[in-house]
């Protein structure tokens, strides 16, 4: 799993660079160095996501899921986010095996939800040139996420946090992936337990400006 | 320019200790660290007894999981044929929702008719859920019962209801299996008679069923069995006959008590120089005492205040000087207690003395003599009972066997006159107990008894001496006794005697004696409080009552 979610993310930022290129032209003269005003923008603004994730922990479970980002810039740097996932999660091909043959399963449970709130920090804006085709805008960016995981009956405290590239689009559309290390304390038999992991995130959505007139920002 | 020799980077101790760690920490969480142990998951199936009872010709399969598996994920599978196949948990015979069971757990069952086989090294069945696949079964225990269902029935509340006393082959050796049960009466025609074949119309079987009114005046016998929707299975008939009808009822008997009036008089004998000392010490004395007893009551009556007579002439003196020749005026004395007493007769009467003496030295003994003579002109009396009260000094206190004394001292402290004052809230009104060993003592026929043949007395506290019937007195040992009709029932028994008890020291003795009747079929069997049987009520000398 761990190795599908960078290739697919590849994927998706590939289809969606066009709509870059065609947002906006490059007319400046090449020898006259200029500052332009950023095309992607966020304070006021509110953005949905739709998000597909993979968690990796190695528990002998495979999970992939899809969920819902909501957030809201409340300046050009800091922003909050709700984040809704469900996971499907099921034994991984080594699980399969010990459960067929003894009829044992881990002491970690199958996890169903994943619902977090925290906060998306960006430290940069940017865009490059790629191909010497086509241009996309980004914002490199630092989350912290909180909230709980749910696996049958038990309830899993988890801590998400990592880097995002946020890549804006023409008219309010973005991509953006986030690589998330997960921190997680689950209630087994034998009492608490930690488990870590790795979760990228590919969401892609839009940007909403028209709540707050806000003028825009400089370079 | 000197020289300077190279300095070696130095890196904190902080930075290095948190280095190992923090790498450790980013290479666990990338390539995931979810510290696995291995266990039976709450998807596979425990605990998984076969049971085959020969009495019902059927195998019980019981199962469980853990409550935490998703149920509506998991489905059942089952070795038959040689095969695997889903198990319709629905279509047992006696099918049953998954129920909670011991703790944690959730219980499943399922039953296959005849005598159930499978492979010895084989789980029989598994489980298979619908995300995770199959998940196989934990080694069955297997079990062999002659009998797995049964009856013993007992009528109880006077035969108003019935307890089956449903024997559990599966509850006795916990062994999860929910079934529901039936019952019916079904007739005989005498007590020797099989039992009839059941109808139709059955029963649910509580824990306390309801039975006809009327129905003791017939031969019955009890058909029961496990609940089938098929209307199939194994029927028990068992005689049934109604148990004996019991009253108990426990009876308080708290023995009167009588007050008792009290006379009281003061001899003064005193030695005080100061004649209005004198009689300011006599009038704080005798005014606080008489205050006090008054107060108690109006059948308290003072019957003068004494003091001695001159030997040679006989007149009375002031009470304020001690002499050499010199008596107590016991005859009048006595005389007016007779006279006081004589309002309250024919009653019995406390005569209080309280003698009052300041001296540290013993009066003559002549004097002590007209005392013991005082005492004995009132002992002569039978309505009289005397008491001494001293009011003086310590060696005076040892004299006598004065009833009660208090130790002389000067009047105007507070503690002296509180004492006086203490006699009287302490002992007056005195008290009698109206009881002695001959004292009978009625039992009554207990409520709700209507036609009572015999009784039993099941306990008394204290112990009875003697149980009287019609008169004729018999030990009461927890024996059966015919119930004496329109003759009287009574007891005796022992109390510590208590006879003009001052007031304070007076005990209320309670007698409890819990008597037991039967109306009907006293050889019947019957139930305790406690729910222990016995089969026949009349040859057990247990009471229905005992705990």
């Amino acid at each position: 799993m761990k190795s599908f979610a960078p290739l697919l993310t590849l994927c998706l930022g590939l289809l969606a660079a066009p709509l870059g290129l065609a947002a906006e032209r490059e007319d400046t003269p090449p020898n006259r160095p200029t500052v332009q005003k950023r095309f992607g923008t966020k304070e006021g603004h509110v953005t949905m996501h739709l998000v597909g994730v993979t968690h990796v922990r190695n528990d002998l479970y495979n999970t992939l899921g899809a969920g819902l980002d909501l957030g809201y810039y409340f300046n050009e740097q800091l922003g909050a986010e709700l984040r809704l996932v469900w996971l499907y999660t099921r034994l991984s091909g080594a699980g399969d095996s010990i459960r067929e043959r003894a009829g044992l399963t881990p002491d970690a449970r199958a996890q169903n939800y994943l619902t977090t709130a925290g906060l998306r920090y960006s430290f940069g804006y940017g865009k490059i040139l790629a191909f010497d085709t086509f241009v996309v805008h980004f914002d490199p960016q630092i989350t912290l996420h909180a909230g709980t995981a749910f696996a049958g009956q038990r309830v899993l405290p988890t801590v998400l946090t990592g880097l995002s590239l946020l890549n804006h689009f023409k008219w309010g559309i973005q991509v953006k992936l986030d690589l998330n290390l997960t921190a997680q304390m689950e209630r087994r038999d034998r009492g608490w337990v930690p488990s870590f992991g790795f979760a990228p995130f590919l969401g892609l959505g839009w940007s909403y400006g028209g709540l707050a007139a806000v003028p825009e920002a400089g370079p | 320019m000197p020289q300077t020799s190279p300095q070696p980077i130095r890196t904190s101790t902080s930075v290095r200790c948190a280095f190992w760690p923090s790498v450790l920490l980013i290479l666990c969480a990338v390539y995931g660290c979810a510290f696995v142990e291995f266990e039976r998951g709450p998807h596979a199936i425990r605990g998984l007894d076969v049971v085959y009872s020969h009495q019902e010709d059927m195998t019980f399969l019981s199962w469980r999981l853990r409550d935490e598996a998703a149920l509506e994920d998991i489905e059942f599978e089952i070795y038959l044929n040689f095969d695997f196949v889903r198990l319709d948990l629905s279509k047992a015979p006696y099918a049953a929702e998954p129920y909670p069971c011991d703790r944690n757990y959730v219980c499943f069952q399922y039953q296959l008719p005849g005598r159930y086989n499978f492979p010895s090294d084989l789980a029989p069945i598994r489980s298979v859920h619908a995300r995770h696949g199959v998940f196989p079964g934990s080694e069955a225990r297997r079990h062999q019962a002659h009998q797995t269902f049964g009856v013993r029935p007992i009528a109880v509340e006077n035969n108003s209801r019935l307890d089956a006393r449903r024997q559990d082959w599966f509850a006795d050796n916990k062994i999860p299996l929910k079934r529901g049960y039936q019952w019916q009466l079904v007739g005989r025609g005498s007590d020797t008679d099989p039992c009839a074949e059941p109808r139709s119309n059955w029963l649910e079987l509580g824990a306390r069923s309801a039975l006809a009114e009327g129905w003791t005046s017939g031969a019955w016998c009890v058909a029961a069995r496990p609940k089938r929707d098929d209307n199939a299975g194994v029927i028990v008939k068992v005689p049934f006959k109604p148990s004996a009808e019991l009253f108990w009822e426990s009876q308080d008997y708290v023995p009167p008590e009588q007050t008792h009036a009290t006379v009281y008089l003061f001899l003064v004998d005193l030695q005080i120089s100061n004649a209005q000392r004198c009689k300011q010490v006599t009038d704080k004395i005798v005014g606080t005492a008489s205050a006090s007893l008054n107060a108690r009551g109006s059948n308290v009556v003072r019957a003068g205040i004494y003091t001695p007579i001159s030997a040679d002439t006989g007149d009375s003196t002031d009470g304020c000087t001690q002499r050499a020749r010199q008596d107590y005026p016991v005859s009048k004395m006595a005389e007016d207690i007779k006279n006081a007493a004589a309002r309250f007769a024919p009653e019995r009467v406390r005569v209080v003395l309280v003698y009052l003496n300041n001296m540290e030295l013993p009066p003559s003994e002549r004097l002590i003599l007209q005392l013991y003579d005082f005492a004995n002109q009132m002992y002569q009396t039978d309505e009289l009972v005397p008491y001494s009260w001293l009011i003086g000094s310590n060696t005076l206190m040892g004299l006598a066997p004065w009833e009660w004394s208090t130790g002389w001292r000067p009047i105007e402290d507070e503690s002296f006159l509180a004492d006086l004052k203490a006699f009287a809230t302490y002992n007056v009104p005195f008290r009698t107990m109206d009881h002695d060993r001959f004292t009978q003592v009625p039992i009554r026929r207990p409520e709700g008894a209507t036609r009572p043949q015999f009784f039993k007395i099941c306990d008394a506290t204290p112990q009875i001496s003697h149980l009287v019937i019609s008169g004729l007195a018999v030990r009461a040992s927890g024996s059966v006794y015919h119930w004496p009709g329109d003759g009287a029932l009574d007891y005796r028994v022992e109390l510590e005697p208590q006879e003009f008890v001052a007031h304070v020291e007076y005990r209320r003795q309670r007698v409890v004696v819990v008597v037991e009747i039967c109306e009907r079929f006293c050889d019947g069997p019957y139930r305790t409080r406690s729910g222990v049987d016995y089969d026949n009520w009349q040859q057990s000398q247990v009471c229905q009552w005992t705990r």
